[in-house]
């Protein structure tokens, strides 16, 4: 089933709609970091990728982290946004974007986001390698 | 009584996505852990890498169960 909440969708993630949702009088600054499949790990060719999530805690994780950073960095634009289902190589599995007034902040809480993305929301990745093996990271 | 549990990510390798455990009442989700490491030995490592949750909320290994309740058990994320 097709889904699409706050944080998580089963559809394609458009970068350039969520760089330009970041526009705003009093920013000098937005960075936007998409984490993309990429067609190999570890040497092995990969063909795609499925994620899944608890997604009720996946979605109030996200929501805590992005008002951490927001308060933290002072942020005038704050977005994640992380696939779920299967996913192909060369497309965006997430994206983050940051504004703030200066681009130390817009990095430093993007670098922060994705980081904490990564090690506590619960989200999971299987990759579905080109000789037929596949494993859950 | 009768609970639900829910493995996520890598532990759906050692134990099927979703099953009803019949236990007693005061059972820690430790306890329950224990009984899970004992049907798959193999699973342990990453069982007590990984983090709990009841009715959408995360709790700690203490945490005991009521009658009917779910309770997720999620291996260390891999988002991203």
């Amino acid at each position: 089933m097709k889904s699409h909440t706050n944080h998580l969708t089963h559809e394609k993630l458009d970068a350039g709609l969520y760089l330009n949702a970041a526009n705003h009088d009093k920013t000098g600054a937005v960075v936007l970091f998409s984490g993309n499949v990429r067609n190999h790990h570890e040497g092995k060719g990969v063909d795609y990728l499925e994620y899944e999530a608890q997604e009720e805690l996946a979605e109030t994780t996200m929501a805590s982290i992005l008002e951490e950073a927001s308060s933290r960095w002072q942020l005038q634009h704050v977005f994640a946004i992380h696939r779920l289902g299967r996913v192909g190589i060369a497309e965006a599995s997430v994206v983050v974007v940051t504004a703030a007034s200066h681009r130390d902040a817009a990095y430093e809480a993007n670098r922060f986001i994705i980081d904490e993305i990564k090690s506590k929301v619960p989200i999971w990745k299987k990759e579905f390698f080109s000789d037929g093996n596949s494993v859950w990271q | 009584m009768d609970i639900v549990v829910r493995v996520y990510g890598v532990l759906k390798d050692s134990f099927a996505p979703e099953q009803t455990i019949e236990c007693s009442e005061g059972l820690s989700l430790g306890e329950l852990r224990e009984r899970l490491i004992q049907k798959n030995k193999s699973a342990a490592g990453v069982l007590f890498q990984s983090r709990a949750a009841a009715q959408g909320n995360f709790v700690d290994w203490s945490y005991c169960p009521v009658q009917g309740e779910i309770v997720d058990l999620m291996p260390p994320s891999s988002g991203g």
